[in-house]
């Protein structure tokens, strides 16, 4: 079984690298983005299963990113978890508009993240 | 700080919240409120202690967190009693985690003997009921989890809409993990589906109804749907196990007639109420007991602090507002007398709205002092049990952090010197089991604590022959019975022989006073020896107002905390008389008192005024419990007022506390009047040397 590509997207190293290594230890195939633009670079090249992106980030955020998936007919079926912070409802609210299938609240559990992921993602489940 | 640290600090912040919570919550289930809403909600905090640890890598806190959620999770099933053994060690439980918390957060090592001792009864009540459920009892749909035993059964109604498509969720994914939590039977209605070539994809068209034998509760569902929330019609919905609908709403104990408006904002899975007239209700009332998790969000204290000063700026303008307004505009304007009273109204309203924000329920303190009692009781080998009212009486949360201390003070006394052992209080017939009393209100603008117990009372005579002994108290004084109660509150008094690890340390309860005056309260005791102790204090509902004496002198407004105030009279006819030092003193009964001049202090002159022509003379006492008289011109009232920081605006000025502004817009400082005496003892000292 090949195993699950995820597409973390942030414009912090630390995050990255967090979720790398909790996704990385579970057996998940991480591919790392510094903003939208760039995860779209990386989109039209490789196949990806799960995207999970940031919402503040410089060159194209994280709800101008998922919209252009959105309109994408290719990508417009895959699933997008914004990492947001508990505080900021609307900030989730706002991903939804763009069109996010769920969210994951920082600080992040690893379990929880694998669980979330599996809640959004068939191929996962 | 990186990202990491800060995600690690908002972590910690979490735990202290979530164990004060649970420590809340298991307070209530050994009073014997046998709410499950209170075990779910304590498996919730450890749950999410547990996950966070892992995310840091706390191990100890993880295995630790794991043990206790199984314990409580087999509670939570009904298949281990919620006896009070089994409380008393999620108590304890609760006490080794937030001292693993601790030690993850600042580094250092737990204490492994409790940590491994309470681990170890956790782990022999969880294997004392390990009989597993018979698995023949499936229903249907596969279910992972066969072995939970069901205790509840849920109808499910949903229906995706188109949106939920558009942002690639997967009904399938959430029935699956609706069936995860016991068992399931799905139905599909596709009577709606088209022929193939009118097939649209993204257009829903199946309904399912699911009924869902679980243990779960319906927040747990509800979970599962959490990022489909407005994009489907979602019913969820108790069913008696004898196939009768039962609302949700009643089984949370909240009544089902919770139909408020505002309330159906927050039901997290309300849609299309109309489609399924049924629905409201259940909805609503179900949302209810999660709201104040759902709804609340986390504010940087200085934020608040910072609308706290700014709600004071507009209290004062106002009242500068309504001072300028005179008798002929009254008269010739009705209209904007209407808006500066409709104004003050207003303003009231916001000021009571922002402190409230600020204020907390006493029952997180009170709470912790069930604790207290109980292992305090059991290691002097005495009886006690707590009794709480007015606990949801809430208090300015600096108030609040403030409180804590005072209380373990008074109840170490009352439980080490006041309350009898068993075999004592059997001959006086007394119950073998102390009460001790814990109460809130508030009265006017304060707050009154109580902390009464019914033991033994304080033995005046003991008390008088230890003050005498440490040279508190002169050996032919007579003083008067109420008196001597109040020689507890003296610096370094204790009627300790031995110091032990209870009480006795001999920074007792002048300690307690100290910290309580410098919240703006007062503290007393009332006596009945054979009967209890009463101990009392009087707190500030806020530190932000400050109720004041204001005074004039040399034509300078000043304003003396009213609770530093003991009495205050005229100059004129005052015993004072003149010290070689250059000092005056004022005899008040017994005693001389230091009486200083503000306006000689300050530098200004005094400006006498025809009713008494020598002024008049305050009689405050100060944070040691040393008094000082202060002459002034005149007094001109009693009234509340902001306290604005000079030192954060100027700089500190020795004698002077603060300042504030009046109704008329002038400033006002607020006499410090420790650093009265402080500044007074400076100069003497400078003269004398001159």
């Amino acid at each position: 079984m090949t195993s699950l590509r995820i597409l973390t997207v942030d414009d912090s190293r630390t995050m990255l690298d967090m979720l790398r290594a909790a996704l990385a230890t579970r057996g998940f195939t991480v591919v790392q983005a510094e903003n939208g633009r760039e995860a779209l670079n990386i989109l039209a090249r490789e196949p990806v299963d799960v995207i999970i992106c940031d919402v503040n980030m410089p060159v194209m955020d994280g709800y101008t990113f998922i919209r252009a998936m959105r309109q994408d007919r290719q990508l417009a079926g895959l699933p997008v978890l914004v990492l947001t912070t508990e505080t900021s409802r609307e900030k989730r609210d706002e991903g939804r508009a763009a069109g996010a299938t769920g969210w994951i609240v920082k600080p992040f559990d690893p379990e929880k993240l694998v669980s979330t992921i599996r809640k959004v993602c068939l191929q996962a489940a | 700080m990186n990202e990491f640290e800060k995600f690690k600090e908002t972590y910690f912040a979490e735990c202290t919240e979530l164990l004060d919570e649970a420590g809340g919550r298991l307070a209530q289930l050994d009073q014997g409120e046998r709410d499950p809403a209170n075990l779910h909600a304590v498996f919730r905090a450890v749950h999410s202690i547990k996950g966070g640890a892992g995310a840091f890598g706390f191990d100890h806190l993880v295995a630790f967190s794991h043990r206790f959620e199984t314990l409580l999770d087999l509670m939570r099933e009904g298949r281990l009693d919620a006896s009070e053994t089994t409380i008393a060690t999620c108590i304890r439980g609760i006490d080794v985690l937030s001292d693993l918390v601790d030690a993850a957060h600042y580094g250092r090592d737990a204490n492994s003997t409790s940590h491994q001792e309470v681990g170890s009864v956790i782990e022999r009540l969880c294997r004392g009921c390990s009989a597993p459920v018979d698995p023949d009892v499936r229903i249907g749909f596969d279910s992972a989890n066969a072995t939970v035993s069901a205790t509840r059964r849920w109808a499910v109604h949903f229906k995706p809409h188109r949106a939920l498509f558009e942002r690639a969720n997967e009904p399938l994914l959430l029935l699956r993990e609706l069936c995860s939590l016991g068992q399931a039977r799905v139905m599909a209605s596709i009577d709606p589906v088209p022929p193939l070539h009118d097939f649209d994809v993204l257009h829903p068209l199946i309904a399912w109804n699911i009924t869902l034998d679980t243990a779960a509760y319906s927040d747990e569902i509800k979970a599962i749907f959490e990022f489909v929330d407005g994009d489907c019609d979602l019913l969820i919905e108790e069913v008696n196990l004898d196939g009768a609908l039962r609302s949700a709403a009643n089984e949370d104990g909240v009544s089902s007639a919770s139909t408020n408006p505002s309330h159906s904002s927050v039901a997290p899975l309300g849609t299309d109420v109309g489609e399924v007239p049924v629905a409201r209700t259940a909805r609503t009332g179900a949302a209810l007991p999660k709201e104040a998790s759902t709804t609340s969000i986390r504010v940087d204290l200085e934020k608040v602090d910072r609308v706290v000063d700014m709600v004071g700026e507009i209290v004062i303008t106002q009242a500068v507002l309504a001072q300028q307004i005179d008798e002929r505009m009254r008269d010739s304007n009705p209209e904007i007398m209407r808006c500066v009273e409709l104004l003050a109204q207003q303003t009231r309203v916001l000021q009571d709205s922002i402190m409230s924000m600020r204020a907390q329920p006493v029952r997180f303190v009170f709470a912790r002092m069930a604790r207290l009692i109980r292992e305090l009781a059991t290691q002097l080998g005495k009886k006690a049990r707590l009794e709480m009212s007015g606990e949801a009486t809430e208090i300015d949360k600096t108030v609040i952090e403030q409180l804590s201390d005072p209380l373990v003070h008074m109840i170490r006394n009352s439980l080490d010197h006041g309350i009898e052992t068993p075999e004592r209080r059997r001959a006086l017939g007394k119950p073998e089991e102390a009460v001790i009393r814990l109460s809130a209100a508030q009265v006017g603008g304060r707050i009154v604590i109580r902390v009464a117990d019914d033991g033994a009372g304080i033995d005046r005579e003991r008390v008088r022959r230890k003050a005498i002994a440490r040279g508190l108290l002169a050996a032919d004084s007579n003083l008067h019975e109420t008196d001597i109660d109040q020689l507890i509150f003296a610096p370094g008094f204790t009627t300790s022989d031995v110091v032990t690890d209870t009480s006795g340390r001999g920074v007792g309860m002048d300690v307690v006073r100290q910290n309580i005056e410098k919240l703006g309260g007062r503290v007393g005791v009332a006596n009945e020896p054979g009967q209890g102790v009463v101990m009392t204090m009087i707190l500030p509902l806020t530190l932000a107002v400050l109720d004041v004496m204001l005074v004039r002198s040399g034509g300078t407004p000043y304003v003396v905390p009213l609770a530093s105030v003991i009495e205050s009279m005229q100059a004129q006819g005052a015993a004072t008389s003149d010290l070689p030092s250059g000092s005056r003193v004022l005899r008040v009964r017994q005693n001389y008192v230091r009486l200083f001049d503000l306006a000689a202090m300050f530098g200004a002159s005094r400006v006498p005024n025809g009713d008494a022509p020598d002024g008049f003379i305050v009689l405050c006492e100060t944070d040691g419990g040393r008094r000082a008289a202060i002459v002034v011109d005149e007094i001109l009232g009693q009234q509340q007022v902001v306290i604005k920081s000079i030192e954060a605006n100027f700089a500190r000025v020795e004698g002077i506390a603060g300042g504030t502004i009046l109704g008329d817009g002038s400033v006002a400082l607020i006499l410090d009047v420790a650093g009265l005496e402080l500044m007074a003892e400076r100069r003497s000292l400078t003269r004398m040397a001159a």
